[in-house]
């Protein structure tokens, strides 16, 4: 038991070290902050890059798994010299919505009994910012933009007759209030532009501005300008946080082999998760969908059959507790109904139907590590059972 | 007026071109009846990861001054190009700047016959952008 704890930590951790391996920087980046806002439960449904995982660690039965995006593959051999032909966006993306597992169950003697393999894949993923906007959004972001070029034209025709010092000067505060995403220092040539009417009747009278923004949302932007707000960068994050709470539904067909008996275990699996509420300023909520079919062999049979025929289905709603200064998620909370049918055979002391209240407690240990508690209450019969699992979300 | 549009549209994507000059500006490549050599800049972006890209790129040079300049050119999608400008007049004085965002990765780069009045600026100026906004703006000074 000891040693199958430590291997598998120890698995972990190698599962940690080989994201390093990767040695395309620009796309681990990329790949960060396209998730940097996601649940952890929702990279829990699929990863982008590599997910480990232990289930059950107080268990009779340890399960390992590991999860890799065709992506996540593709870029660890390119890492390793291997020559494959230059990928595109649109291969990229193809190959980041689909991801492998493989998974290893041992049992208390540290004997290893069962191994399997599955597929997920992406149904809908309205949650990929790297898809372009939708054009309500990209023509608001581009009127900031414009409106930005306004102001820059603005300042230099402003500055046009200054010193070199006052230019430079100028200059300088205006890509440091870019780059620090503040306003609230800028430098007083600046701050004059921005209240300047000159500048506000620009923006006014800009035809790509006011074709997408109201009079009153241009008045508002310029006045946040001035009272120290990056008002383009602020649309910005409001975006991506809005499609961060968009819809993703997989599905995920898993293949299992009992080496003990011989038989091999066919599951498909279909979840569903999609953001509650619209207020962008609170913490996120989402609401997740899960069902679940699986034929399996009925161990009481020494025959090979497939009579063991479970489904289940839950609904619950997972909340972000706590979140870091990147809105990273830290802690969360899920809780969810689950409803388990047996459509085959049924052990001895077994019920066919079988409700149960759940709740699964996530903490961000450390980087990518999460500790998952889950909480089984089957209020019927008075049962309360716990799980307890270690997963790694790496390079998400 | 007509080439720098022609040159756009041998890029990858729909983008609209305003090339504004002031009136004048024919005759700019000539001092005291002698043929100027005119300077040349590049200006390159280059994206990696999303085709959710918007960048405007100006260069400008006010039109109360002498040889006035307004060019703007926005892309859209991936956005690779490279736009050069080979009409610039020597020891002269423009402004370019940029604005827009990527939700991947964003390069840019501009080199070229001039050097940066701000002396903490390197040539070629190069600028990563990393999911996020950008409008980073520079002074240049033609050799």
């Amino acid at each position: 038991m000891k040693h199958f704890y430590i291997a598998s930590i120890l698995l972990v951790c190698f599962s940690l070290k080989g994201f390093s391996q990767i040695t395309d920087d620009d796309l681990k980046k990329v790949v960060t902050e396209i998730n940097s806002q996601r649940s952890a439960n929702s990279k829990d449904i699929i990863t982008s890059l590599f997910r480990a995982g232990i289930d059950d660690l107080l268990g009779t039965d340890h399960k390992f798994d590991f999860s890799a995006s065709l992506f996540g593959i593709d870029s660890m051999l390119r890492g390793k010299g291997v020559k494959l032909r230059n990928r595109n966006y649109s291969e990229e993306r193809q190959l980041r919505q689909w991801a492998v597992t493989i998974g290893l169950t041992g049992d208390i003697g540290n004997v290893i009994t069962k191994f399997s393999a599955g597929v997920t894949g992406n149904i809908l993923n309205r949650k990929d910012i790297t898809k372009k906007f939708k054009d309500t959004h990209t023509k608001r972001l581009e009127a900031l933009s414009d409106i930005y070029d306004i102001l820059h034209a603005k300042i230099i025709d402003f500055t046009k007759d200054s010193s070199a010092e006052v230019k430079i000067a100028v200059n300088q505060s205006w890509n440091a209030a870019m780059d620090s995403k503040n306003f609230s220092n800028l430098h007083s040539v600046l701050k004059k532009v921005i209240y300047s009417s000159e500048f506000k009747n620009s923006v006014l009278n800009s035809r790509e501005v006011y074709s997408v923004l109201s009079t009153q949302e241009i008045e508002d932007i310029v006045e946040g300008l001035g009272a120290g707000r990056d008002e383009f960068e602020l649309l910005f994050k409001k975006t991506i946080t809005q499609y961060a709470r968009k819809p993703l539904w997989t599905i995920t067909p898993t293949m299992t082999y009992d080496r003990l008996r011989n038989q091999g275990a066919y599951s498909v699996e279909t979840v569903f998760t999609a953001g509650l509420g619209k207020d962008i300023t609170k913490k996120p909520c989402e609401i997740e969908a899960k069902a679940m079919f699986k034929l399996a062999n009925d161990t009481l049979n020494k025959e090979s059959n497939y009579e063991e025929k479970p489904f289940s289905f839950s609904l619950g709603i997972n909340k972000i507790l706590v979140e870091n200064e990147e809105k990273e998620s830290k802690m969360e909370l899920k809780i969810f109904t689950k409803y388990d049918h047996q459509f085959g055979s049924l052990a001895q002391g077994k019920q066919v139907d079988l409700f149960t209240l759940n709740s699964t407690f996530r903490i961000n240990v450390y980087k990518s590590l999460w500790l998952p508690i889950t909480l089984n209450y089957d209020p019927k019969n008075g049962n309360l059972f716990g799980v307890f699992a270690i997963t790694a979300n790496i390079g998400n | 007026m007509l080439h720098k549009c022609v040159v756009a549209r041998s890029f990858q994507l729909s983008n609209f071109c305003i090339v504004n000059k002031k009136p004048g500006s024919r005759k700019r490549n000539r001092v005291g009846g002698k043929k100027l050599v005119m300077k040349k800049i590049t200006i390159e972006g280059k994206s990696t990861g999303t085709t959710n890209n918007f960048v405007k790129v100006h260069i400008y040079r006010p039109s109360s001054h002498s040889n006035p300049y307004d060019h703007r050119k926005s892309y859209h999608g991936e956005c690779n190009f490279k736009e050069i400008l080979n009409d610039l007049i020597p020891q002269t004085e423009y402004y370019i700047f940029f604005s827009g965002y990527t939700t991947g990765k964003f390069v840019l780069k501009i080199s070229g016959d001039f050097e940066c009045i701000d002396p903490m600026v390197t040539i070629p100026i190069v600028r990563t952008i990393e999911n996020g906004k950008f409008s980073p703006s520079y002074i240049i000074r033609t050799n």
